[in-house]
């Protein structure tokens, strides 16, 4: 803008010559001024265009939260127009614990110029026009005027879609850990099985053994009569060892039959298979598979061949083999460079009527002796394993008419290796 | 002779083949316990009997190869499989290859003995037939050309007078071929020597 006063202030002491000159100089200095104030107006609109262009909400505010230009994406997020949110304070977009968290900081910040906690990707909840809460993510920044006070930006993501996902991708690790411990238990009843049958069978049979001969002796009046025997048990004892025999081998029997009881109830969850295509099973295991190898620092590679055929099998159980194939394979990577750790995961078919799941690591492999224990419960090669996780990939994959097994890579690392029977083409 | 009443155990668990010994000898029969397969494949053969409690689950040898192996070898002996898994895949394998009974562990001794029992009395039975068997073919092969032909005809369900008209011999001859067969067969009546020698002679031919 022209200041009137300083051109009166010259109109005194000059001539008309002088006045000429002066007025062309101003009125140059006019046109440049008006041009250059297009210029600024022409900015701020290519300004509000890119604003409102963002997804992203983007609000200005002063030092009192007091909002002084929002963009188009508010209307969009929070439900509110830039027009209505001009004036308003900020906390109208969050709600009240939000919104003291905010005040506080806001304060903190104009009494220490320190920033408490960064201002980069705050997570909280925002607060919809209708009342509904959804999370938001925040980037906050302050700038300084020349008068000395603050105004700040804030531009705010609804992350309602994000969330969602890291929820789901959670509640999918959980589940596959609580299946895991499920599968854990159940192998642990059938490996207990296995090694308490035997001695429990010993008990039973011995303790029948001997209230059957104790038997014997008393029908025989054995225990009675001969004085040459060092031990002398009168008849009604003899009769209540033998019953006390009879009834440690029934309860030897008995609790033989317990165990064998529980693994059979971990078991019955077989039931649920359908036929479901291989590519379809890996791709819904793969974002737990990615977490795995992001948790390990290593890259996973992945190749499904085109066109895979279906099996017939219980999807959860297979990804879970899937899954634990490619935990095994991070972990087997945990003491070699970051740079060349590296997991690849194919699937493709095979001949004899089979699809084939190979998973590969870059770690050191296996010693000859161990690569054919590898699969028995409780056999481990690692300090914190229970060697339960690959007895459990076995019960599965055989439980599905399907075999696994182990090699080491000709150019080094462990290859597992699993195959299914096709059960129809998809 | 070979005694016939041996117990044979395989199992890898020391205390598993203990007590079944002691049950096994509680009967009064010979035991003899070994903790692999091929232990027992080297102290068996063909004339091996009596009856062999297996334990399908060892570690090296299990006790379905050790069945096929005995099997593929010509060694008949009863089998009594025992298993701590309830694996109806493992039971259905070998009954079909031939086990005499399939145990499930845990079991009883009242269950052990009256299965090795029958086990015992089972291949005895066929011990018994298989002796009878050679004896009559040895008594066989000790007739004639001639008394041969008749027995042949006797089997054929022919009277002596047809038995006469075919060899073109007088009844009275075929009469007493006849009875020199019935001597040789030791055998007092057509009844028990048809059937003595069905089986054997028709393997023969």
């Amino acid at each position: 803008m022209i200041v009137d006063g300083d051109i009166s202030s010259v109109t005194h002491d000059l001539d008309a010559e002088s006045l000429a000159h002066e007025n062309r100089r101003l009125k140059s200095e006019l046109a440049m001024l008006q041009a250059a104030d297009r210029f600024v107006r022409e900015r701020e609109k290519i300004l509000q265009i890119i604003l409102d262009s963002a997804t992203d909400v983007i609000v200005t505010i002063d030092q009192a939260s007091g909002i002084l230009h929002a963009n188009a994406a508010a209307y969009r997020v929070f439900g509110y127009t830039a027009a209505e949110l001009i004036g308003q304070s900020v906390k109208i977009l969050m709600p009240e614990a939000a919104g003291e968290r905010h005040r506080a900081e806001i304060s903190r910040f104009l009494r220490t110029g320190q920033q408490q906690q960064s201002w980069r990707g705050l997570r909280f909840n925002g607060l919809h026009r209708d009342g509904r809460e959804f999370p938001i993510e925040m980037t906050f920044g302050a700038v300084q005027r020349p008068d000395g006070s603050f105004r700040f930006t804030a531009i705010i993501r609804d992350v309602t879609a994000l969330v969602e996902a890291e929820d789901s991708r959670r509640r999918q690790l959980g589940e596959l850990a609580h299946r895991q411990r499920l599968l854990s238990v159940g192998e642990m009843a059938s490996g207990l099985a296995h090694e308490l049958n035997q001695p429990l069978l010993a008990i039973c049979l011995q303790a029948d053994v001997a209230a059957d001969q104790l038997g014997n002796a008393l029908k025989g009046g054995r225990l009675s009569a001969d004085e040459s025997t060092s031990i002398v048990i009168d008849e009604s004892a003899a009769c209540e060892l033998q019953a006390s025999l009879t009834e440690i081998a029934t309860q030897a029997e008995r609790a033989s039959r317990v165990i064998r009881s529980v693994r059979s109830l971990v078991r019955r969850e077989e039931a649920s298979r359908t036929c479901v295509p291989l590519a379809k099973i890996v791709s819904n295991v793969l974002p737990i598979c990615e977490h795995c190898c992001d948790q390990g620092d290593a890259q996973l590679v992945v190749e499904v061949a085109e066109c895979l055929p279906a099996v017939f099998a219980e999807e959860t159980l297979i990804g879970q083999v899937i899954a634990n194939l490619i935990q095994n394979a991070v972990t087997a990577m945990r003491d070699i460079p970051r740079s060349v750790r590296r997991v690849h995961l194919s699937a493709r078919e095979v001949s004899g009527n089979r699809v084939q799941v190979t998973v590969s690591d870059a770690g050191e492999g296996f010693l000859p002796e161990v690569i054919d224990r590898l699969f028995e419960s409780f056999y481990t090669t690692r300090s914190d394993g229970l060697g339960l996780g690959l007895a459990i990939c076995r019960s599965i994959i055989e439980g599905h008419g399907g075999h696994i097994w182990a090699e080491n890579a000709p150019e080094g690392g462990a290859i597992f290796l699993f195959t299914l029977p096709v059960s129809c083409t998809v | 002779m070979h005694n016939l009443k041996i117990v044979y155990i395989v199992d890898d668990d020391p205390a598993v083949r203990q007590a079944v010994s002691i049950v096994a000898r509680a009967l009064g029969v010979e035991v003899r316990a070994f903790a692999r397969a091929e232990d027992f494949l080297a102290a068996c053969d063909e004339t091996t009997t009596g009856c062999l409690v297996l334990d399908v689950r060892m570690p090296e040898t299990s006790g379905i190869e050790l069945q096929r192996t005995l099997n593929a070898a010509g060694v008949r002996i009863p089998v009594i499989m025992i298993s701590g898994h309830a694996d109806v895949r493992m039971a259905v394998e070998a009954m079909s290859q031939g086990a005499f009974t399939f145990l499930e562990k845990p079991f009883r001794m009242e269950e052990l003995s009256t299965t090795i029992t029958k086990a015992l009395t089972e291949s005895q039975a066929a011990i018994e037939s298989a002796r009878l068997k050679a004896d009559i073919r040895s008594r066989v092969d000790s007739l004639t050309r001639k008394e041969r032909e008749v027995l042949d005809l006797i089997l054929k369900g022919k009277t002596n007078r047809e038995m006469a008209q075919e060899l073109t011999l007088s009844l009275r001859a075929i009469e007493d071929r006849r009875s020199r067969v019935m001597k040789r067969m030791e055998m007092s009546s057509v009844v028990d020597l048809v059937s003595a020698v069905k089986g054997v002679v028709e393997a023969a031919n």
